[in-house]
């Protein structure tokens, strides 16, 4: 277990090379545990305050990323088109509409894990990396090939679980093979913490979570009803104001460039809301 | 030169087992007792002793010269007396000490097992679906998680919490033990036989590291508390 100091900064987001990007994996063992969520979210936060950002979706068939970017009806070519030659890739990547910082470059839909070549997969990195400070891999979830494709590529891994047994668990195996093939894998991201349910004894404690995996601790994000609603609208948490998860991410991002920010932001309604919401509007 | 292998000392389960030669005269014997154990005495001190006299015949005045020097001087806590000889042993029941042929085999059997060369040395944590297996011993000073395997020739000690499947003795070593400072096996098998876990019992969250041992076809789990850094 590390001490509180070390809990309040991180590694990950640290380069020792600052003229290339450092490329980060968003991981999880279990599914649906939110590493799209995590990657469009904390990839915007970085942007927003200034860093240039580049998001690759590596779930080649499954693709969801564009779906919380809002850039579903923008793809008109992706990493397997760019892989395979019939585009360049700056035509394949699409520029964020509000910050211009931030680049992604989608996955195809109807190609399957297989197609994403390493060679081709190596040579998209080489050529971001100089031009970009951070790229953000979207790393489907599971063991399979979806994993051992980005392995060659990535530097560090960003683990992320929810609170319960299961995805913990996953959590774990993952970080196993990830250092096995010397990635480094320091940090975790709890992903719908919801503390009712927690005081209740409903879920794990960050305690019991940090006791198995043994990370640091990014950042926790509150069970917050507006992620699911950000999803189906398209636009990103972050970009929204008076929404603790979108505050969540703010205070990662920070957290992952090596400032003191708290891991956990509990949002308070205000007075008026809270009368409200007892009477039953 | 032969004087000074007078006096061994060895560290047993209940605590320090000081073994006197039975063919040096007794005033040699006293002297040398002195010079060994001054230069650690307060290190000693109310540790639990058994006094290995062998063969040696001695007088009951003896007895309660050496008994009471040892007692005032290291404060020692003597539990027990080993002798060969019948009529020592008699003295020693009127004095008040449990006396014994030989030392119980108890009392030994943990430590001398633990031999120190063959180790494989982890230091980082053995996470799910790691498998680490070596022919000799193996120490692990992180965790070992739910889903990880151990398999080792000889003995297992983990540093941290055990939580996965460990294999000690995998061929015939009927002697190894596993040692963890937190200790909740998923699974656990020393030479051939499993640990079996009952549902009904409780979890023990007293955080005493424990000892898992092979004994009569079972495997036993004891407190190990030898290794009491973190105390009760």
């Amino acid at each position: 277990m590390r001490s509180v100091e070390n809990i309040l900064k991180s590694d990950v987001g640290y380069k020792s090379n600052p003229d290339l990007a450092k490329v980060i994996a968003v991981v999880s063992g279990k599914g649906g545990v939110g590493k799209s969520t995590i990657t469009a979210n904390l990839s915007l936060a970085l942007a927003m305050s200034g860093q240039k950002v580049a998001v690759i979706d590596t779930d080649i068939g499954l693709r969801n990323l564009d779906i919380l970017f809002g850039y579903s009806d923008k793809i008109y070519n992706n990493i397997i088109d760019v892989i395979e030659g019939t585009c360049t890739l700056n035509d394949a990547l699409i520029q964020d509409k509000d910050f211009s910082n931030l680049v992604f470059l989608p996955a195809s839909q109807i190609h399957d894990k297989s197609s994403l070549k390493s060679k081709g997969f190596t040579r998209i990195i080489d050529a971001l990396k100089p031009e970009y400070n951070y790229i953000f891999l979207d790393v489907p979830a599971g063991i399979g090939q979806g994993l051992k494709n980005i392995i060659p590529v990535t530097e560090s891994a960003i683990v992320v679980v929810t609170p319960d047994k299961a995805s913990v668990l996953g959590a774990d195996r993952i970080t196993g093979i990830l250092e096995t093939n010397n990635i480094v894998v320091s940090d975790m991201i709890v992903n719908k913490f919801n503390i009712d349910l927690l005081n209740k004894g409903g879920c794990l404690s960050i305690n019991e979570i940090n006791e198995i995996l043994g990370l640091n601790l990014l950042g926790i994000i509150p069970d917050d009803l507006s992620v699911l609603e950000a999803m189906n609208s398209g636009i990103p948490l972050v970009k929204k104001k008076n929404c603790p998860a979108g505050q969540a991410f703010v205070n990662i991002s920070k957290r992952f460039l090596g400032k003191n920010a708290p891991i956990l932001y509990l949002f308070r309604e205000n007075i008026l809301g809270r009368i409200l919401g007892k009477l039953g509007f | 030169m032969y004087e000074d292998m007078a006096i061994s000392l060895q560290k047993i389960r209940s605590g320090l087992y000081i073994i006197l030669d039975d063919k040096i005269p007794f005033y040699n014997l006293k002297k040398e007792f002195f010079k060994k154990i001054k230069n650690m005495d307060s290190f000693i001190y109310h540790t639990n002793a058994v006094l290995n006299f062998g063969k040696r015949e001695m007088r009951d005045a003896d007895l309660k010269e050496f008994t009471e020097m040892i007692i005032e001087n290291f404060k020692l806590n003597i539990i027990k007396i080993i002798t060969k000889s019948p009529e020592l042993k008699e003295i020693a029941k009127k004095r008040g000490f449990k006396s014994e042929d030989f030392l119980e085999k108890s009392e030994t059997e943990f430590g001398d097992n633990i031999i120190n060369e063959d180790t494989l040395w982890i230091r980082k944590a053995v996470r799910s679906g790691q498998l680490i297996e070596y022919r000799g011993n193996i120490v692990i000073l992180s965790d070992v998680n739910v889903g990880a395997r151990i398999i080792a020739g000889g003995n297992v000690l983990i540093m941290g919490t055990l939580r996965g499947d460990v294999w000690a003795g995998k061929d015939q070593g009927e002697n190894s033990v596993v040692i963890a400072s937190f200790f909740e096996p998923s699974q656990l098998r020393i030479f051939d036989t499993f640990l079996l876990k009952s549902d009904n019992i409780q979890k023990e969250n007293d955080n005493i590291p424990r000892l898992a041992y092979l004994k009569n076809n079972a495997v036993f789990v004891t407190e190990y508390k030898e290794w009491s850094l973190r105390g009760k």
